[in-house]
């Protein structure tokens, strides 16, 4: 294992490490810009050619943002409800029918997968009839239920997909030495399984804070979201609220994805996710 | 037995898991085709005189519909070899970028950026009034926004193109990062330059036939998920044509209501469109398994 | 065997889910009306309205729409009326759309107590029978309005019956960058002159400003004013577009992108006015210029006028639909929308800047007067001035009509 290593090749490796350093700095740099931009552009009014930045730094969009009855603070404020709603929804039906399509695939994942694969907005214009005449279109029940639709599937493909067939076995053994389904959960399940149960909770969470199609045709406008008045700011050209509601929309995911990364960092076996 | 016949999981049994899936996820999407089946032959409608097959004959006359449902494909196409393209590009070129903090951390913070927001912010930066233009314009290399080479909304889809692949590129590279691992690659790439192959050899001849082989389902997958692309499209794309969401919501919520059962016609179209390809993403699946 | 715990909890949750679920649509879900219209007062209906939130759906993308909507509609409705004002983003397509589907699926009460409309709008919403009316005549502001005023009366050429209630009067005025453009072309062949020598810098938004401006090109090449009073003769629209056609084809590839795209919004038209890509840009509201010039949106360089060849002037309106489920509310609401008071205030240019529907002879003399010294007008000539300038809107088939034709062969036949 510990073989000589010529002091040339020890350089060679330190410069290529130095390099890459660099490299990767440059590369976040650039790759920061855009960003930077969005958090500038939400701090003032105005954005004329050719400033590189807002004509004035007031805060307007945020003071906007804070007032009362704002519709984009309200969008928030219900995406902050809804999400975890749909995402708790939906990795309990994961959790308990994922498996059961792992081992019994063919048409039964073609029907998990169907959602997963088709535009929420395409889905939703078909759907509004249908939840009009429930009673549940521009509701919040309403987005809650087809939110949960799309979520689920995601989530039944999750677990169908990284169910580990070590979980199985560990549940034989624990039941073969007496154990009761309590302990088998707690001391079989639940260790192997909490990490993707959190990674799925938070990825249903990022479906349902950052859905437009679903909110947007369901919805009917009638449930606030974030989405919608970005959308509307963009094509009204209001370039600082557009940037201000954007880094309201995005705080919570790359949060989220951050928090998902250091989860699974370190712990993942190379070429298996099987938590 | 298998994992399934555990106790935990007994009681809900098979018609409970089966019922769900049927009920709750099969069912709306089953309405939805069946609803938008119904409209576009006139059977749904308030301003429908009945069941026709006009509107089918009308859809595919009209160069807006079939020119959605080809664009909407070429442009699925495009963007699903341009991400897989740089994704092994880089992996091959560069192996151990896999274990690189900022790279890794610019695959996290990409994947919790919304695709709506991404065009946002590529509509700020490589608009013609956008922040490159506006240092173009301080570097003295253009005189006036117009100058800017139009790279948003633009012919050549630079824009769309950009942002739809950026969305879709995390994805990928930690996919095709896992499977470099999990396929030992880099121990192959070892053993066959051992014996005799050149780096560049070993990566070309061994690394990307396993990577493509394996990876085909994924790829699969990149076009279905790029041909639904509704936000994207939306902000960036062109007026004409257009891709299968924002055609669809445009003739649905458009000044003439006679046209709107042809938006279903063009949702039958991309629904029947997606489950195809969806089927040969699952039947690629299973044979990988 | 034992109880399966799990099984349970999940059961239970999946109980509370569903019950809060069915809170929350009940929360949601709008009650139907209690009152009889056909058969209350103005002061029954107030009570009624009194204590009840109504919810309004308008264009939302102005930020001082929204503010004047929010800090001073809102406010004085509820301290005045007791009524809680709640604002949702839509208009025009996507309210038909919505009230397509809701009255196809059956659904006797909706979610939208007013609206605000536009003349195809109003078109649409008849023709699949969703407004509620006529209901102007029992609003007591109602007395104030100029009827008399065909751009008012009449909304495409249809007589609006008491179905939509006037509520801003405006005219199409073109912008340009009085520092960039000395000499603006006042008709169709002094654009072509000028598109010609000044590649690039010219085009128009793929909305409904920009089909007004073709509208009021379409009147020019079919005769001028009055050529397009009455019903829709298809095989005149046909003859004249052809024509439009031919004009726009022969200045297409002097626009802007070379007319292969246009902005899909009049804001971003402004904004590629700002960006100094384009000298023009155009507006439906005449006093929009002055407003846009103030909040830093147009160039404090921007001008508006109107062509000699005249530009479209109507009106927007207050509708209700039909599946309304406060209407006493709503009609309180646009009552207080009218009232010369709200008028006033809209007027305003570094408020909204709003043409009024108001006729200043039926007014009492202080309103006159406030109404009279409205200061700020400075970019475009007076409303009177302009006034002889316009041109009524043509039937509502033409927009439909020039919307499908505008996307078939200027954009889609690139």
């Amino acid at each position: 294992m510990h073989e000589h290593v010529p002091p040339s090749r020890v350089l060679h490796c330190a410069r290529t490490r130095s390099w890459s350093r660099l490299a990767g700095g440059v590369a976040l740099a650039i790759f920061a810009v855009p960003y930077l931009l969005l958090l500038w552009l939400s701090l003032g009014s105005g954005w004329s050619y050719p400033n590189l930045g807002p004509d004035r730094v007031d805060f307007r969009p945020w003071q906007a943002f804070a007032s009362e009855g704002n519709s984009l603070l309200r969008g928030a404020l219900t995406a902050g409800l809804l999400s975890p709603c749909v995402a708790t929804f939906a990795t309990l039906v994961g959790l308990l029918v994922g498996r059961q399509v792992q081992t019994h695939r063919g048409v039964w994942m073609y029907v998990a997968y169907l959602p997963f694969a088709c535009s929420p907005v395409i889905i939703g214009l078909c759907l509004l009839d249908l939840f009009i005449r429930l009673g549940l279109a521009s509701s919040l029940a309403g987005v809650f239920l087809i939110q949960s639709v799309f979520a689920s599937a995601f989530a039944v493909i999750l677990f169908s997909e990284l169910w580990s067939p070590e979980i199985g076995r560990l549940e034989r053994v624990v039941q073969t030495l007496g154990g009761s389904q309590w302990q088998m959960w707690r001391h079989a399940v639940w260790p192997r399984l909490w990490k993707l149960m959190l990674v799925c909770w938070l990825q249903t969470l990022l479906f349902s804070w950052l859905d437009y199609g679903l909110v947007s045709t369901i919805g009917g406008g009638i449930v606030p979201s974030l989405t919608l008045g970005v959308i509307a700011y963009v094509r009204e050209a209001s370039m600082n609220q557009a940037a201000q509601a954007a880094i309201v929309l995005i705080v919570p995911p790359v949060l989220v994805m951050l928090l998902i990364g250091g989860v699974m960092q370190g712990r993942v076996p190379e070429g298996r996710i099987d938590a | 037995m298998d994992a399934a016949r555990t106790p935990v999981f007994r009681r809900l049994g098979p018609v409970a898991w089966r019922g769900v899936l049927a009920l709750f996820i099969a069912g709306p999407i089953a309405w939805a085709m069946l609803y938008a089946l119904a409209y576009s032959l006139g059977g749904v409608g308030r301003l429908s005189s009945g069941w026709t097959t006009e509107h089918w004959r009308n859809a595919f006359v009209a160069p807006g519909i079939m020119g959605a449902f080809a664009y909407s494909v070429v442009i699925a196409l495009i963007v699903t070899t341009l991400v897989v393209l740089i994704t092994l590009g880089m992996l091959l070129s560069f192996p151990s970028i896999r274990h690189n903090r900022a790279f890794l951390l610019m695959v996290i913070v990409l994947m919790g950026t919304p695709s709506l927001v991404l065009a946002q912010m590529v509509g700020n930066t490589l608009g013609q009034g956008g922040w490159l233009s506006r240092l173009s314009y301080h570097a003295g290399l253009i005189e006036t926004a117009g100058d800017f080479p139009a790279l948003v909304n633009d012919r050549l889809h630079v824009g769309m193109t950009i942002s739809l692949s950026l969305s879709l590129l995390p994805l990928v590279l930690l996919y095709f990062s896992q499977l470099w691992g999990a396929l030992r690659l880099d121990r192959c790439c070892d053993l066959a330059q051992s014996l005799g192959a050149s780096r560049l050899d070993a990566r070309l001849r061994v690394a990307l036939p396993m990577l493509i082989w394996r990876g085909k389902s994924m790829m699969m997958l990149l076009f279905i998920l790029t041909i639904g692309s509704y936000e994207v499209p939306l902000l960036l794309g062109r007026q004409s044509p257009q891709m299968f969401s924002v055609a669809t919501q445009r003739l649905a919520s458009g000044f003439d209501l006679s046209r709107k059962p042809q938006a279903y016609v063009l949702a039958i179209l991309y629904l029947v469109c997606t489950s195809l390809a969806l089927m040969l993403y699952i039947r690629g699946k299973s044979a990988d398994a | 065997m034992l109880p399966n715990r799990h099984v349970t909890f999940v059961a239970r949750f999946a109980l509370c889910l569903s019950v809060c679920a069915l809170l929350l649509a009940g929360c949601d879900s709008p009650k139907a009306e209690t009152v009889d219209l056909s058969t209350t007062n103005w002061q029954q209906i107030s009570e009624a309205a009194s204590g009840t939130t109504v919810r309004m759906a308008m264009w939302d993308g102005d930020p001082a729409i929204n503010a004047f909507m929010r800090d001073y509609v809102r406010r004085r409705m509820q301290a005045e009326h007791g009524v809680t004002v709640e604002f949702i983003g839509g208009l025009g397509n996507s309210l038909v759309d919505r009230l397509m589907v809701e009255l196809d699926a059956g659904r006797t009460v909706g979610d939208i107590d007013l609206m605000w409309i536009n003349g195809e709008t109003f078109f649409q919403l008849r023709q699949i029978n969703a407004l509620f009316g006529p209901f102007t005549t029992t609003l007591p502001n109602n007395k104030y309005i100029d009827w008399q005023d065909p751009f008012i009366a009449l909304d495409f050429q249809k007589s609006v019956d008491g179905y939509e209630c006037p509520w801003g009067n405006v005219q199409l005025a073109l912008i340009y960058h009085s520092g960039r453009v000395s000499d603006p072309p006042q008709n169709r062949t002094e654009l072509a002159a000028w598109v010609k020598a000044h590649p690039g810098r010219f085009t128009i938004d793929n909305s409904f400003t920009g089909m007004t401006f073709l509208k009021g090109l379409l009147y020019d090449l079919a005769g001028g004013p009055g050529a397009w009073d009455g019903d829709f003769d298809e095989a005149r629209y046909r003859r004249e577009s052809a024509k439009l056609w031919e004009y726009w084809r022969s200045i297409k590839p002097y626009l802007w992108r070379e007319g292969q795209t246009y902005p899909e919004s009049v804001a971003q038209l402004h904004q590629l006015m700002m960006n100094g890509e384009v000298d023009f840009s155009m507006s439906n509201n005449d006093g929009e210029v002055d407003n846009k010039a103030v909040q830093g949106i147009l160039p404090d360089e921007s001008r508006g006028y109107a062509w000699e060849t005249g530009t479209i002037r109507n009106s927007h309106y207050l509708g209700i639909p039909v599946n309304a489920p406060n209407k006493a509310a709503a009609m309180v609401l646009a009552n207080f929308l009218i009232s010369p008071d709200a008028q006033l205030q809209k007027a305003k240019p570094e408020v909204w800047g709003d043409g009024s529907i108001l006729d200043m002879d039926k007014l009492p003399a202080e309103y006159r007067k406030q109404f009279s010294q409205i200061p700020g007008r400075t970019r475009v000539a007076s409303r009177e001035s302009l006034g002889e300038r316009a041109l009524t809107e043509p039937a509502p088939e033409i927009m439909v009509r020039l919307e499908a034709d505008f996307r078939k062969y200027m954009i889609e036949g690139n």
